[in-house]
Parts: structure tokens; sequence; C-alpha cells
């Protein structure tokens, strides 16, 4: 098995935020701001160190939780400092983006880290549906289109132009081509059958995040099924669990840290306005809404939103056993692990990733 | 998926096409006209369900679709049906027992001159894409009188291995990204209505040969999941025709314009009207002047 480490690249004062997303950015300090930064790319570069073979970056928007909005410019800075790991893009957020230029940035990528780039696609949460005026209700086609578009602009000889449903391009001839020929291998990061169906369809790989293991065991199940009738075998490094993490010296210091975090579990990652969540889940499932019906008026803090929990608490032991259940139950190879949670100092995650670099990786590595 | 094109095509009003017949060298044409504007003929095998797709270029076109190889080719007509009745399980002798293409790009060229006159644009959708191309090249004629050359589909050049599987399931899925979207079509013809002329055996090397020598600008549309030519096929055209531009047609099998008619017929409109300057996006995007 594989660790990657989840380059978030978080806001040093995170746990200061208000509740609701979006965050403003008068919440931002420059100067602390550009330490973040710093510090979050020394801990990709300690990472490395420490064995992990992967750094992931994720595209989020309007929250210094995961400061990467443009994962392409953190993935490029990162490449010149950490100079083994691979660079998982998981991932842009296809469906807000102009899928050309996203072709452009991987093939960029690829080429400045000589061939060490992983790509992945994602739809993104309901919230940063906001972000750049796509319409929720479109926002599975365009990730379909996008990700046909994106490998037909990184494998095509010649140029060519793009009649699709949601995009149309009359000129598309990127440059520079992926280094890893004919395309840097790809991960689809999903849940849902007809995405997974599709990754198994097409070859490529399959990113979970943050469930129990029990809910991941019968979506790796059918990925795996579905590759076999595609022709393929997905190798390990073919499936990838993104999870929290937070790892102590023992169960019981995990633990007390645990329950010093206000209600005992992390704080929900992005709470947005009720009314917000329940129009963007009714448009993502093709559904009628009527505000005025179901609800008289959102009150301004009534906000939905849930703590994603931690996948993986405990000593070096209690985590090597969790992550090692991923493996056995869910055939997963990589795992893409976010240190970064509420409270913790960059100092402390430093150690985390030390105690796990030291004490958990051994135990992971030959499986 | 659902075929989103079709029915939104569906709503667009349809000019009513007069038919009539046209002598041209050996072969009768069957031809369809409507429309009004520049002229374009179009060259089909076979009816591949492209009503909304005609409807949408006729709006802007005046459009000539020369049907070859249904009611147009008799003779080969008559002889089919009898080595059908004589060989009802031998489909893939029958072309032996016919006569060949020779004489169908001249026959192009003296259509096109007597429907449209000294300039036209010519627009061929699969075999006809593949008639088109053969008729720029083995029908030249100087100074060439076609503005602007459209292939949809051609599949003689890079032909996927293993064309054509007649069987019902397989002649489905050689024509269409989704099957389900037949019925949205109006159904696929029959594949023994296909007269094996047409039929591309095996990828024509030396027709790839000449490709530099078409001299009109020229726009080369394949879908996305077109089962019927390799991967290089699309960019073989851009390589080697020295004006040509290639458009992908997303998610669409080998019959684009039956399949996203609104998308081709955008993209064959605009190339038709403006050539290589298609290119550059004319449409204004302000959202509050």
């Amino acid at each position: 098995m594989k660790a990657s480490y989840l380059g978030a690249m978080g806001y040093a004062d995170r746990h200061l935020f208000p509740e609701t997303w979006p965050i403003p950015p008068a919440c931002h300090e420059p100067q602390l701001s550009v330490q973040s930064y710093q510090e979050g790319m020394e801990e990709c570069e300690f990472a490395e160190e420490m064995g992990f073979e992967w750094v992931s970056f994720s595209e989020h928007h309007y929250s210094g939780r995961i400061a990467t909005g443009n994962p392409a410019v953190m993935a490029a800075a990162v490449a010149e400092r950490c100079k083994k790991v691979k660079l998982a893009m998981l991932g842009p957020l296809l469906p807000l983006n102009n899928p050309v230029r996203i072709a452009e940035e991987m093939g960029m990528l690829d080429n400045i880290s000589n061939g060490r780039l992983i790509m992945g696609f994602l739809r993104g949460t309901p919230n940063e549906d906001q972000v750049y005026g796509v319409n929720p209700s479109e926002g599975r086609e365009r990730l379909f289109e996008g990700m046909d578009l994106i490998r037909k602009a990184l494998t095509e000889e010649q140029p060519f132009s793009w009649e699709g449903r949601y995009y149309q391009f009359r000129t598309v001839s990127v440059w520079p081509r992926p280094v890893q020929q004919p395309l840097p291998p790809c991960i689809m990061a999903t849940r849902s059958d007809d995405t997974v169906r599709y990754a198994a369809e097409n070859g490529m790989g399959l990113g979970v995040s943050f469930i129990p293991v029990e809910m991941m065991e019968p979506i790796a199940e059918k990925y795996v099924n579905w590759c076999r009738v595609a022709g393929w075998q997905p190798t390990s490094d073919d499936i990838v669990f993104r999870g929290n993490i937070y790892v102590a010296e023992t169960d019981q210091a995990a633990q007390d840290w645990l329950h010093s975090l206000p209600g005992g579990q992390p704080r929900p990652a992005i709470q947005i306005s009720r009314s917000v969540a329940q129009v963007v889940q009714a448009a993502r499932a093709g559904e009628e809404f009527d505000l005025r019906r179901i609800l008289a008026g959102s009150p301004q803090d009534d906000v939905v939103g849930r703590s994603l929990g931690l996948n993986f608490l405990g000593s070096p032991d209690t985590v090597a056993n969790k992550i090692k259940e991923y493996h056995e139950r869910c055939g997963v190879g990589v795992v893409d692990l976010f240190f970064q949670q509420p409270g913790l100092t960059h100092g402390e995650v430093m150690q985390e990733i030390e105690l796990f670099g030291k004490e958990v990786l051994p135990q992971i590595k030959e499986l | 998926m659902e075929s989103y094109d079709q029915s939104r095509a569906g709503n667009e009003p349809s000019i009513p096409f007069r038919e009539f017949q046209i002598n041209a060298g050996r072969f009768l044409l069957n031809c369809r006209e409507a429309g009004q504007g520049l002229p374009v003929i179009f060259l089909e095998t076979m009816r591949w369900g492209h009503r909304a797709f005609y409807d949408i270029l006729s709006q802007r076109f005046h459009m000539f679709v020369l049907e070859f190889g249904t009611a147009g080719v008799e003779a080969i007509e008559e002889r089919r049906r009898e080595f059908h009745q004589q060989n009802p399980d031998a489909h893939e002798n029958f072309d032996l027992h016919i006569p060949k293409l020779e004489g169908a790009e001249a026959a192009v060229r003296e259509a096109a001159r007597t429907l449209a006159g000294d300039s036209y644009n010519l627009v061929g959708a699969t075999q006809g894409a593949n008639l088109a191309l053969r008729t720029i090249l083995r029908a030249p004629i100087d100074p060439e009188p076609v503005e602007s050359l459209v292939l949809l589909s051609p599949n003689a050049i890079r032909t996927a291995p293993g064309l054509f599987d007649l069987d019902g399931d397989g002649w489905s899925s050689q024509l269409v990204a989704d099957v389900h979207r037949m019925n949205n079509i109006g159904g696929l013809p029959d594949s023994r209505d296909l007269p094996p002329m047409f039929l591309p055996k095996e990828s024509d090397s030396e027709l790839e040969q000449w490709l530099p020598q078409v001299r009109c600008p020229t726009l080369a549309a394949f879908g996305t999941r077109d089962r019927q030519i390799t991967r290089e096929a699309p960019s073989t055209y851009r390589a080697n025709i020295p004006n040509c531009h290639v458009s992908l047609v997303y998610d669409a099998g080998h019959l684009i314009a039956a399949e996203r008619p609104q998308a081709v017929a955008g993209v064959v409109s605009d190339f038709i009207e403006n050539r290589e300057t298609f290119v550059v996006n004319r449409q204004r995007t302000v959202i509050n002047p």
C-alpha cells in the first residue's frame, strides 16, 4: 500500500473561522496566509521524506480550510520542492472549469514533474456549484463531457474542434502533451453507480472519500466487477481512499484530543444555508423545488452540514489496522490522508507525519 | 443518456422537400430539394434518419440531397433482390455479383452542375462522405466548383477492423453510440438495404495517399464514439489535407447527423458560411449591456 499526503494548505487560524461557508475574505491576513502556504509545503516535503509516495491536491473554493482554489498552482509549487512523490490531482472540479484549461494544466504538470502526475476528476461538493455559476442540475453531464474532452485533448495528435452539449471549442490543440503516454493515470473520485461504471469502462481508477469501510465495500466491489466486464483488472494503485486522520502515540491520547474538540468531534467542514442546500440537492437530483412551500423564510443561522468524522483515529497500530481493513475489504491500494484537522498547529501536524511515517507506514507498505 | 438533440430538433419547423429524379451518367438518382441560399449538395447512400438535420440546414441553405444506392441504382437493386432470393444467408459474397462504383464520382459532378451550377458546397455522410472525397480526387475539375467539402463520418480511410457485422445488434451498435436512441431517430434501415458497393471492406490506402491533393477547404467530422474508424482516423485527415479542420462530435457514434443533428448542423453551417474562419466565435456574450 501507498500513503498519500493531502496538501490542503489550510490557513493557520482556520479554527477561528465563522461556521458558515463561504468564509469572508476579511478573515484573511496576508502574512499568516503566506506562512500557512509555506508550512503546508514543508509538510509535503516532510511527508515525502517520511515515505509518503503521493501528495494530493484538491480544488475547493472560498474557504481557507483547504486553501487550494486552483490545485494546479499548488501542485506546480510542490513539484519543485518534492522530487519523488507522485502529484495526484484529486482533483479539479470539472463541471466548474473549462476542460481545455484543465487539460493544459495537466499537460504542464506532467512535464514540469517529469511524468509524476496522476489525474483525477470530480464533481465537487454542493456548495461549490455556486462558485462559478454552474447550474447544479448540469453538473453530472458536464463532468462526463469534460472528462471525454480532456482525454481527447491530451491524446489527439492534430488540432480539432469540439461540438459538445456544454462545451464548444473550434480549435483545440493542447501543448504540452503529457510525458506519460498515452495518458497519465486517471482516477475518478465518486460513489455514484454511473460514474463508477464510467471509470471502469474507461480504464480509470476509483477514488472514494471519507466514508466508513462498510459503505465503501459495495462500491469497490461494483467497480472491480465492471472493470472485469470491461476486460481489465485494476491494480492496487487504482483504488484510492481519502480519509481524515488523527494519529497519536496512544489510543488514549487520540481520544483525549477528540474529546477536547467542541462537541467531541471535528466541526463540519462545510456549513451552508439550509434553503440553499436543499435547492442544490433538488437540482442535482433533477427535482423541482418550491422554496415558498417548504420554508417560510430561512433564518440566517439555519445552516446544514455534518462532520465527516475521523476515518483513522488512534495509535499507530490502531490506524494501521484500520487502513488494512480498507485494503482487505475494498482493495484500497492508496490511502490519501487529511492530517490538518481543526485546531492542530503546523508543529503538531509535522509530529503526526513523522509518527505515521515511522510507525504506520512500515505496517502497511508491504500489503 | 437521452437523445437530447433529437427531442429538441423535433420542434424545428420543417420545410417540405420537393422530391424528383435526375439522370446522371448511368445513375438515376433520387433527389430532394428545399431551402434557399448557398447551394449544398448532400450525398447519402441510404436514408439514415437525417430528417432533423436536413430541416435545420434547409433553413439556411439551398439543399439538394442526392441518394445513391437506394432507388437510384435500380439495376443493382434488382440484382440484389435476385441474389438474396437465391442466397438468403450469403451477404458476404453479394458484392462479387454486382456492378462496381465506377462512374459514381462523375455522376456526382454531373448532377451537381445540373442542380447547382458552377459552384456549390459538397457534403456527404458516412459512405456518402467517402463518395464526396472520391469525387474531389478522382473526378477533378479545374477550377474546382466545390467551395467547401464537408465529410461527416467518412469511413474509407483508417477503417476499423472487422467492418461490417451485419447482424441486428452489431449493425445498430456500429451506427449509433446508444442503441436506445434509434427510436428517436425513427429506426435504422435494414443492413441488407445497404448496397455492398459502398461498404468499405478495408481501409483505402490509395485514397489516403491522395488526400494532399484535396484543394478545397474541408471539414471532417466524427463522433467521439464512432466504432467504424480507428482512433487515428480524424488526425489522418487533418494531417494530410492542406486546409482541413477536424470536428469531434461528443457522444455520437457513426451517424452523427442523426444522433446530434443540432450540433452537427451548427458546425457544418458555420463552416459552409465561413470556411476556415469558422474557428472565430462571433456570438455576442454580453449578459447585461
